[in-house]
């Protein structure tokens, strides 16, 4: 087991691509970190630089004390999983599990006991004589799992595993995974695209954007507390609504308004300090689709609620999502499932301002 | 109506190809007289000669054996036989051999001039083998002497004329551009991924090649040896120019030699039965490994 380190990690791909910049961040030995965000976003690069198979442009990488840059990807002591699995197809299970092994010279009964144990803490000894194309994709899954962790290596990394399962396939591995962290203790770097994976399965997420890290936190507090407009519209689904206006202040009160006034929010006491210098100017106001709440009579209360337009509601049976269309801006809200209004209807919606979010609309960078 | 002229269509191609295969293998076994009378009857071994009683026409049985004794060993079509299994086996070996480790490295690295060299092995195909004939002759005379030359101290000759070494390395070289083209086609199919996984095994770039991509190249090289193997059993041309005497020749040479001393007596048994010989080995070939020319084994290494 082992920390991973990175200082100023970065690569420029020919053509001067930056795919990844100034990546620094100290990985805790047994930690699981998961990278995210869109495709294109550098987060596999940084996983494959970790690894060794993508040579780096700048930086440094550490896992545990030793630096790595110059080191083989064989010598680092890390295994992989890949998103397409990358089993051997011409070797069965059991060949495919201690093909690393018996590079590595370990005796024939040492690797036979070893390739047994791991099969059979992940339910696939029975599948030890089949090759790879008589596999079902969650059992190719498990197979690459055991392979990497058959060498008993330092470091996890996970690129994509679980991309090509289906989606009852894909929750159930999650939970596997999260298992074998647990039981394994061993450091896992995760790299996903999907962001309910990062959040269900991060002890840390790094949250990446255009080869930059955009946030790193735990989970509640990349949802709670996201750094930028961008990181508080990746991270949770429906994703949070923008409202794009202006904070006019009024005796001591101080307002959101959007849309000529239609849209008339005051803003929570405890948001004021922060939010006074742009008192006047345009903000971005943040509102995930929970921070509206049903309003039973239907009756707005100015400043607390808003009226708007129904345009598709999906009932989901504990919930219903809303779309809207407050003063031309499109909403998504979250209400209790009995909430069904007749689509192109008005419908008026409370609003909890003590969880919104600013963003200055310029920089995105979150103000409160 | 549409599978009616499908199925029509393949039955007249089926025909176009199994029908002179089955004549040529019919006449083998039959004397001149009897392939005069009716080249497309049914030999006399199957349906009794019309001659049976008679003491000084030779029995059909007879007939079919001498026509492969007189090929075999008359006209030592042992010697060719040899001849081409030598210089066709050891071209291919050197193709696949060559054709393999370039064809790889082009299709997984890049390197400076990667793609340059790619297309240089690639322009030999355009290159017409009649064209490079004469110049290569005399190639080899230069080269043959200069060899000699320096290796005259240690007791050997070198020579490439009239010599199977010279053959295989025509062979060789001639047949590494398609080769090297299917080949490296063939490797690039092979998810990368698997490279890497292996490299994160513990895998050095030898063991990549030797343990996964060439098991999964098998049918891509199999492709290229089937084809090879064709073109070279049948190569004429250059063993003409190249090899003069009997011990030297190929199949092919030796059958044409069949046909020249045609001219004064035509022995179309023992044509046929020399041709048959030539043929064996090829249908073999295709018999033993044409599964393997459309089999793909990659099936399963990424997600179903």
């Amino acid at each position: 087991m082992a920390s991973v380190t990175l200082s100023k990690v970065s690569k420029v791909f020919a053509g001067d691509v930056v795919a990844v910049k100034d990546f620094s961040m100290e990985i805790r030995d047994g930690e699981f970190v998961v990278l995210v965000g869109p495709s294109g976003c550098g987060k596999s690069t940084t996983l494959r630089m970790i690894a060794g198979l993508e040579e780096m442009s700048g930086g440094e990488i550490r896992i545990g004390e030793r630096v790595v840059n110059e080191v083989e990807p064989k010598d680092r002591d890390i295994a992989m999983v890949f998103q397409n699995y990358a089993l051997y197809p011409h070797m069965t299970v059991y060949k495919n599990m201690a093909f690393g092994l018996k590079l590595r010279k370990m005796p024939r009964k040492e690797i036979d006991a070893k390739v047994r144990e791991t099969a059979r803490t992940l339910g696939i000894e029975e599948l030890l004589g089949r090759k790879p194309k008589a596999l079902s994709g969650g059992q190719r899954q498990r197979v690459a799992v055991g392979r990497a962790i058959v060498r008993d290596p330092k470091v996890f990394l996970f690129d994509e595993p679980l991309s090509n399962l289906d989606a009852m396939l894909r929750v159930q591995m999650r939970g596997e995974i999260g298992k074998l962290h647990k039981r394994l203790g061993t450091t896992m770097i995760y790299v996903t695209h999907d962001q309910v994976e990062a959040m269900t399965m991060g002890d840390r997420i790094v949250v990446m954007l255009g080869g930059e890290i955009q946030q790193i936190s735990t989970p509640m507090e990349l949802y709670n507390k996201p750094k930028n407009k961008f990181v508080a519209g990746f991270i949770g689904t429906p994703p949070m609504n923008f409202l794009e206006g202006e904070l006019q202040g009024q005796h001591g009160t101080l307002s959101f308004v959007a849309g000529e006034g239609r849209i008339q929010l005051e803003v929570d006491a405890r948001h004021h300090a922060a939010l006074g210098r742009y008192q006047g100017k345009h903000v971005t106001l943040g509102l995930r689709p929970e921070a509206f709440l049903e309003n039973r009579a239907q009756q707005g209360v100015p400043g607390k609620s808003l009226e708007a337009l129904v345009t598709l509601v999906e009932p989901l049976g504990p919930e219903t999502f809303l779309y809207l269309d407050a003063a031309g801006q499109p909403l998504t809200a979250r209400v209790p499932g009995e909430v069904l209004p007749r689509v192109q209807s008005a419908h008026v919606l409370d609003v909890d301002m003590s969880r919104a979010h600013y963003f200055d609309p310029i920089t995105e960078v979150a103000i409160v | 109506m549409r599978r009616f002229l499908t199925y029509a269509v393949l039955l007249i191609w089926l025909a176009a190809v199994v029908l002179p295969v089955l004549w040529v293998f019919s006449n083998s076994i039959r004397s001149t007289q009897e392939i005069l009378d009716n080249s497309f009857g049914v030999p006399w071994l199957v349906k009794g000669s019309p001659y049976a009683d008679r003491t000084d026409v030779p029995t059909p049985e007879d007939t079919a054996v001498g026509n492969f004794r007189r090929a075999w060993v008359d006209m030592h079509f042992r010697q060719f036989f040899v001849n081409s299994v030598i210089v066709t086996g050891l071209s291919l070996v050197g193709i696949l051999t060559c054709g393999t480790l370039a064809a790889y490295a082009l299709a997984r690295f890049r390197f400076r001039g990667s793609r340059a060299l790619y297309l240089f092995f690639i322009s030999g195909m355009m290159v017409p083998a009649q064209l490079i004939l004469i110049p290569l002759f005399f190639e080899f005379s230069t080269i043959s002497e200069t060899l000699t030359v320096l290796t005259r101290p240690l007791g050997y000759e070198v020579r490439l004329h009239n010599s199977l070494t010279g053959l295989i390395l025509i062979y060789t070289a001639l047949s590494l551009p398609f080769t090297i083209l299917i080949l490296t086609a063939f490797f690039r199919s092979l998810p990368g991924a698997l490279r890497e996984s292996a490299i994160l095994d513990g895998a050095s770039e030898w063991t990549v090649f030797r343990a996964i991509m060439l098991p999964l190249a098998r049918p891509g090289l199999i492709t290229a040896a089937i084809f090879n193997f064709i073109g070279l059993w049948n190569e004429y041309l250059f063993a003409l120019v190249f090899v003069n005497t009997p011990e030297k020749k190929t199949l092919p040479l030796g059958l044409a030699g069949v046909s020249i001393q045609a001219q004064y007596k035509t022995d179309f048994g023992l044509m046929f039965a020399g041709l048959v010989i030539v043929l064996i080995p090829t249908l073999l070939t295709y018999a033993l490994l044409q599964r393997h020319l459309t089999r793909g084994i990659t099936v399963g290494a990424l997600k179903g």
